[in-house]
C-alpha cells in the first residue's frame, strides 16, 4: 500500500518535465597505458608488465615472502598457482584462510586505475575482498580512456554482480592519515600483459 | 537544539577547533587537486545536475521501471513510507530468517531512520562495519560528517577508546595499528553475521541494479559473506541509466575524498544463487520535498560531503553542533524540511558565502536555500521573541532615512567614546573573538553631500 501512497505523492508533486541531457564529453588523445599504470600506483597498487602468463608464477613467488602469502587461491589451472582444495570450499567462509587471489580482470579505466571485475566465472563474491592480498591479471588492449567509455564496454548480467576495483582496501577513519588494508586486501598487484 | 550553543561547547578547545578546521580544509584542497584533474569537470557538473533534475521529473516512472527490472533479477522489492515502516521491515526480513547478527555498511539512511535503536530493542546485534563508524558507535555517538564519520576525534581519544573496548594496548595511538585491531575484530563479525545492510549510493532505473561505494570493502564483505543482503534506498537516489555512472562516478570520490575513484564501487543485479537480496525504497518525507519549487534540488545530493568540508561554519563548529542526522549546508537545509521549530538555529548559522554551492558536484543552490529557509522561519513565527523585536526595531531605522540618520550618528560616536572594557564585555556578542571596526569620521550622506558639491564646483 505504501507503493501507491509513495507514487501517488510523486505524481502530484513532480516538478514539470526536464529534458535529459547529452552526457557525451570530449576527452583529448593520450597515452592511456602509460595514464593506467600511473594511476594503477596513485592509488596504493603496484603495476608489473609482463610479456605472457608465463611470467605470472615467478612474479608471484618473488611477492611471497614480503607478503608472507601461504595459501593461493587461482582459478585458471594453466598458471599452476592454486594451492586450495576447491573441493573443500563450500561457501565464502572458507576462503577466510586465503592470503592470495590471482584473478583476471576485465576492462580498466586508464583516468582512476580501476579494473571491472564480475561474477561469471566466479563462485564466491567474497573472492575479490576476504584474501588478504589481491592480484589481477590485465590486458592492455582492455584499458579504455575514462568511465564513460568503460560503461560502453562492460556488460551486465543478471543477475550478477559486478565491481570496479582500484587499489587495496583503504581508510583514513582515524585522523586523516591514509591506512592501506582497512576490511579487504592489503595489496593490489596489477599484471599489465 | 540550538547551534550557537552546541558550536559554542566545541570552539572551547582552540587547539581542537583548529586542529579540525584545517584537516577538512585539507580535504576541500585535495577536491580541488582533483576536480582540475578532470577536462570538463564543470560541463561534468553541469550534466549531472540535468541527470538528477530529469529523473526527479520522472520519478514515479522510473521507480516503477526499477522494481520491475529489480525483481526481474531476483531481488525483493519493499516501499517504506517512513522511517517506522523501514525499519519494521527490516526487522521482519531478519526475524523470519532468525538472524540476530547484522553487519551493517555506511548508510546515512538508517542513521536518518534510527534503525539501529530499533533493532536493538529486538535483540539484534547491529554492527557498523565502517572504521569511522564504529569509532563513533563504540562512543555511542552519531557520525560528525557523512564521509569522515570520526573526523572530529583525534587519534589518542581513538586509542583510549579502542583500548577500553577492544583490549588494545594502553596509551598506543598509531593509526596503523589501530586500523590492524578494527580489521581483526570486524572480520570476526562479518563472518559470524547472518545478514549485511548497505545504503545505496545509486538505484539504475535501467537495469533494476544498483551501486554502493566504498574504500574499506566492508560492504562488499558485509554483503558476500551473509545470505541474505538488505539495501536502504531513499527514491531520490534513481538515476535512469547505467551509463549515468560514467558521470556519477567520476564526480563522487573526487569530490568527497579527492580520490578519482573508491577503491570498490559494487554493482548489485540480484542475489547470490540461492541467496536473498532485499532492497527497500524509502520516501521518509522526500515525496514532499519534491513538491517544494524552493528546496526540491537539495534532493539531487549524492552524499559527498565536499559543502561540509568547504564551509566555513562546519569547519569551526563541528558535526555535532547541527544536531541533525546529516551537517553542515546540506544537513541544513534538509533539517528544517524535517522539523523548522526544532532546527530553526541552522540557517542562521550560515555565512552565505556560497562556497558550498561553487563545490556541489551536482549544483544544489544551498546558500540559496538557506537564505530562503531564513525567510520562511520568520513567516512561520518561529525565531524567538528577542530575536522577533530586535529584527522589528532594526527593520524600522533600516527603512526609514530619518530614524537612521541619528542612529548612524548615535553608533558613531558611541564606538569612540565607549570604553574598550564595556565594549567588549559579554553584553556585546559582536566583540566576542573579533576587533570591531573603526569608526568612521562621518557618515556616507555627509561623504556624499561635501563630495558632490567639490564636483560641481
Amino acid at each position: 500500500m505504501s507503493k501507491l501512497e509513495i507514487l501517488n505523492a510523486i505524481k502530484k508533486n513532480k516538478p514539470g518535465l526536464t529534458e535529459y541531457p547529452n552526457i557525451s564529453t570530449t576527452a583529448s588523445d593520450l597515452d592511456i597505458v602509460k595514464k593506467f599504470q600511473e594511476m594503477v600506483k596513485t592509488s596504493g597498487a603496484s603495476c608489473i608488465e609482463i610479456s605472457s602468463l608465463d611470467e605470472i608464477k615467478e612474479k608471484v613467488s618473488a611477492l611471497t615472502p614480503d607478503l608472507n602469502i601461504k595459501t593461493i587461491y587461482c582459478q585458471n589451472p594453466d598458471l599452476d598457482l592454486n594451492t586450495m582444495d576447491f573441493e573443500k570450499i563450500q561457501s565464502p567462509h572458507d576462503l577466510q584462510s586465503v592470503d592470495l587471489v590471482v584473478i583476471e580482470g576485465g576492462i580498466a579505466v586508464a583516468e582512476n586505475g580501476a579494473v571491472w571485475v564480475n561474477d561469471e566465472d566466479i563462485k564466491y563474491r567474497a573472492t575479490w575482498f576476504i584474501t588478504q592480498h589481491l592480484a589481477m591479471i590485465v590486458k592492455k588492449q582492455n584499458i579504455v580512456t575514462n568511465m564513460p567509455e568503460a560503461y560502453q564496454k562492460i556488460e551486465i548480467k543478471q543477475p550478477g554482480f559486478g565491481c570496479f576495483i582500484s587499489g587495496p582496501s583503504k581508510t583514513a577513519d582515524i585522523e586523516q592519515s591514509l591506512v592501506i588494508g582497512a576490511h579487504g586486501a592489503r595489496s593490489l598487484t596489477v599484471f599489465l600483459i | 537544539m540550538n547551534h550557537p550553543d552546541l558550536a559554542a561547547k566545541f570552539i572551547k578547545d582552540n587547539e581542537r577547533t583548529n586542529w579540525h578546521n584545517q584537516s577538512l580544509w585539507f580535504v576541500r584542497q585535495k577536491r580541488d587537486t582533483a576536480a582540475k584533474s578532470v577536462e570538463n569537470w564543470e560541463q561534468l557538473r553541469d550534466i549531472a545536475a540535468k541527470i538528477k533534475a530529469h529523473s526527479a521529473s520522472q520519478l514515479d516512472t522510473y521507480l516503477e521501471q526499477f522494481e520491475k527490472n529489480a525483481m526481474a533479477n531476483g531481488t525483493k522489492v519493499h516501499w517504506a513510507k517512513d522511517a517506522l515502516e523501514h525499519n519494521q521491515i527490516v526487522l521482519e526480513i531478519l526475524k523470519s530468517a532468525n538472524v540476530t547478527h547484522l553487519v551493517k555498511s555506511k548508510s546515512m539512511l538508517t542513521e536518518e531512520c534510527h534503525m539501529n535503536p530499533f533493532l536493538e530493542k529486538e535483540g539484534i546485534e547491529v554492527i557498523d562495519t565502517d572504521l569511522g563508524e564504529r569509532i563513533v558507535q563504540l562512543r555511542n555517538e552519531p557520525p560528525s560528517h557523512i564521509v569522515l564519520p570520526a573526523i572530529h576525534l583525534k587519534k589518542e581519544d581513538v586509542g583510549e577508546l579502542f583500548h577500553q573496548k577492544l583490549g588494545t594496548d594502553k596509551g598506543a595511538s598509531d593509526p596503523n595499528y589501530l586500523t590492524e585491531a578494527a580489521r581483526q575484530h570486524l572480520r570476526e563479525k562479518f563472518l559470524l553475521a547472518e545478514a549485511g545492510l548497505t545504503g545505496v549510493n545509486f538505484g539504475i532505473a535501467e537495469t533494476g541494479g544498483f551501486v554502493v561505494c566504498t574504500n574499506e570493502g566492508n560492504a562488499d564483505l558485509g554483503t558476500a559473506l551473509p545470505p541474505i543482503h538488505i539495501a536502504s534506498m531513499g527514491i531520490e537516489k534513481l538515476i535512469p541509466k547505467l551509463q549515468d555512472l560514467g558521470v556519477f562516478l567520476r564526480l563522487l570520490a573526487r569530490s568527497a575524498t579527492g580520490q578519482p575513484i573508491t577503491t570498490y564501487s559494487s554493482h548489485y543485479h540480484g542475489p547470490r544463487e540461492g541467496k536473498q537480496q532485499h532492497l527497500i525504497i524509502v520516501d521518509n518525507g522526500r515525496s514532499q520535498l519534491l513538491g517544494k519549487e524552493t528546496y526540491q534540488k537539495a534532493l539531487s545530493c549524492i552524499r559527498c560531503g565536499a559543502c561540509l568540508n568547504t564551509c566555513p561554519v562546519y569547519r569551526r563548529s563541528g558535526g555535532h553542533s547541527y544536531g541533525y542526522t546529516i551537517p553542515g549546508p546540506i544537513g541544513s537545509t534538509l533539517a528544517l524540511e524535517k522539523d523548522a521549530a526544532e532546527f530553526y538555529t541552522l540557517p542562521f548559522a550560515c555565512s552565505l558565502c556560497a562556497s558550498c554551492r561553487d563545490v556541489c558536484p551536482v549544483k544544489v543552490d544551498l546558500d540559496r536555500q538557506l537564505y530562503e529557509r531564513r525567510r520562511d522561519i520568520v513567516k512561520e513565527g518561529l525565531l524567538p521573541i528577542k530575536k522577533r523585536i530586535a529584527m522589528w526595531v532594526m527593520g524600522n531605522i533600516f527603512g526609514s532615512p530619518q530614524l537612521w540618520k541619528p542612529t548612524g550618528w548615535i553608533l558613531r560616536k558611541s564606538l569612540s567614546i565607549i570604553p574598550k572594557k564595556i565594549l567588549y564585555s559579554s553584553l556585546n556578542t559582536w566583540g566576542k573573538q573579533r576587533e570591531l571596526p573603526e569608526p568612521p569620521k562621518q557618515s556616507f550622506r555627509q561623504w556624499y553631500k561635501s563630495n558632490r558639491e567639490m564636483y560641481k564646483k
